[in-house]
């Protein structure tokens, strides 16, 4: 068998245990789903009022916003399900946990992320699908091409959850600050691109890439361009490149909390 | 006891939770930055609908900023209340507290107000600071400052009765945070967290001028940049008939919830 399926086999594997884990608290896991999703359609009442006193903000109507939730929402809930401990990874370090991960002959930066998952996450997922297919009708989009960019989105998300989580190999406790650049990440994204002027532009493109992961794709869904679209991979390809490099060069400082643990 | 003594008691709980609350200052940092991003975001929202002299619905921008730094400074003032009294019910603690010479809701009230007290004011002035920096100093009249302070306070009443009110019911209901959950989305909608209610459509204007949710956010806010006397009296009396009426729905539910401990020795 080759690696890559060897790799698919064990991931597959991973989130079935994580599944049966979730299930374990059934109600729980639906409560969650459906408050998600009632969450996320409250957040657009906002929208919707603001779109009643205006035109629209900045060339963007509620087509756009629909698009920009949907590709927000679905990102993160595929970053949730299927790499859960993407914004743990702050307190994997700080309490030794890295540990167990060393000792098994699996790549530790992917073992460590498909480790958790997050099914209430599911609900997000629903609603960014409905609302990219409302949003990609409404305004004559390609579907697979906003699934792409929902696949990118949560990329980047990851990513960038990656870099500012392994500061914790460097500062040590630091999870309060890789919460809030997650979060910073995802408050710059759900907001429409043409609100950033000037030095917000800047931070939007090449310090939180919100840009990268909703205002551009939004636009490039609005009308096609194919170097938005290599733009949108590039910026991933180099995020992941930086996020791997910070990790690696932080594992490398890692001490051992010499700390018994079991995992559930 | 005498009323004096009473007071005394209960300040010192408010006090010691305030000490208590203002050494966690990571987490108040932490906090400052979500405020920083989110008032960031909005000033270039508004900048961008209303431009640097225009209104919307006569609002100006500053006046829509400010509005914001008042009303998130006070919903991200986060106590411990919610917690605290679920897992006392939970666990059974409350059995516990209840033999102690408290009233253990005025005790939680008195936990709660020194919290607040605490973490409502170093919010605002975090988030005011950041406020001036982006949009400048709004034309704040002294009474405008002293209808959003008693309003803050009314506010904050109507506050801890309904998250009381929400815990509390964990003597009934296995779960009761998704409760929790319901109002933290009424505060975001019907309680004007990002746009003042008076530019809402009619129905939605309508709907939370009835409900207490506009008692605790908006009401301050909109008293904060405009000053307005009719409007503060009306905010406040509506403030004052749901803090009754909470109050009493507190009680009822307490002392409902109370018949239902079993002690068990041991």
């Amino acid at each position: 068998m080759s690696t890559g399926a060897k790799t698919l086999r064990w991931l597959l594997a991973q989130w079935s245990v994580n599944l049966a884990c979730a299930m374990a608290y059934r109600t729980s896991f639906l409560m969650q789903a459906i408050f998600m999703v009632l969450n996320d359609i409250l957040l657009l009442f906002f929208w919707w009022v603001l779109l009643q006193l205006v035109p629209d903000i900045g060339g963007w109507g509620m087509a756009d916003v629909w698009l920009m939730y949907g590709l927000v929402a679905g990102g993160f809930s595929l970053v949730a399900i299927f790499a859960g401990n993407y914004n743990r990874i702050s307190i994997i370090i700080a309490e030794g946990q890295l540990d167990y991960y060393l000792a098994l002959p699996k790549n530790v930066l992917l073992h460590v992320l498909v480790s958790n998952t997050s099914f209430s996450a599911v609900g997000d997922l629903v609603f960014g699908l409905v609302l990219g297919a409302m949003g990609c009708r409404a305004l004559g989009a390609s579907f697979l091409l906003f699934l792409l960019f929902m696949v990118t989105a949560g990329s980047l998300l990851c990513a960038f959850s990656v870099a500012t989580n392994s500061l914790a190999f460097f500062l040590g406790r630091s999870e309060a600050i890789s919460r809030q650049m997650s979060e910073a990440l995802t408050n710059f994204s759900m907001y429409p691109g043409t609100i950033y002027q000037g030095a917000a532009r800047f931070v939007v493109l090449f310090l939180v890439p919100a840009a990268f992961m909703s205002h551009i794709p939004v636009e490039t869904l609005r009308s096609f361009s194919s170097t938005n679209v290599w733009l949108i991979l590039a910026a991933n390809v180099v995020l992941w490149a930086l996020a791997i490099a910070v990790f690696h060069a932080g594992l490398r400082r890692y001490e051992s909390g010499n700390q018994v643990t079991l995992r559930g | 006891m005498s009323w004096s003594k009473k007071w005394r008691k209960y300040s010192a709980v408010a006090i010691t939770a305030a000490q208590s609350r203002a050494a966690y200052w990571q987490e108040m940092g932490a906090r400052t930055f979500f405020f920083a991003i989110v008032l960031f975001t909005f000033s270039g929202l508004w900048g961008r609908i209303i431009g640097t002299d225009g209104t919307l619905a006569g609002y100006s921008r500053q006046q829509l900023v400010w509005y914001l730094t008042l009303t998130e400074a006070i919903t991200l003032s986060a106590t411990s209340l919610l917690q605290e009294v679920e897992q006392d019910v939970k666990t059974g603690q409350i059995a516990y507290l209840l033999a102690k010479p408290l009233n253990y809701l005025l005790y939680q009230a008195a936990y709660y107000f020194g919290e607040m007290a605490v973490t409502t004011s170093l919010n605002f002035l975090a988030g005011g600071l950041v406020a001036w920096a982006l949009v400048g100093l709004p034309a704040i009249t002294l009474s405008g400052l002293a209808q959003a302070l008693i309003l803050v306070v009314l506010g904050a009443a109507v506050r801890f009765c309904l998250l009381a009110a929400i815990a509390l019911l964990s003597f009934f209901v296995e779960e009761s945070r998704p409760f929790y959950w319901i109002y933290s989305k009424f505060i975001f909608t019907l309680g004007g967290l990002f746009l003042p209610i008076d530019l809402y459509p009619d129905f939605f204007r309508r709907l939370a001028a009835l409900l207490p949710f506009q008692s605790i956010t908006y009401g301050p806010a909109r008293a904060f940049i405009s000053g307005d006397w009719g409007q503060f009296a009306n905010s406040a009396n509506m403030a004052l008939l749901w803090c009754l009426a909470l109050t009493g729905l507190l009680s009822w539910e307490f002392a409902k919830g109370v018949k239902q401990i079993n002690v068990n020795g041991g």
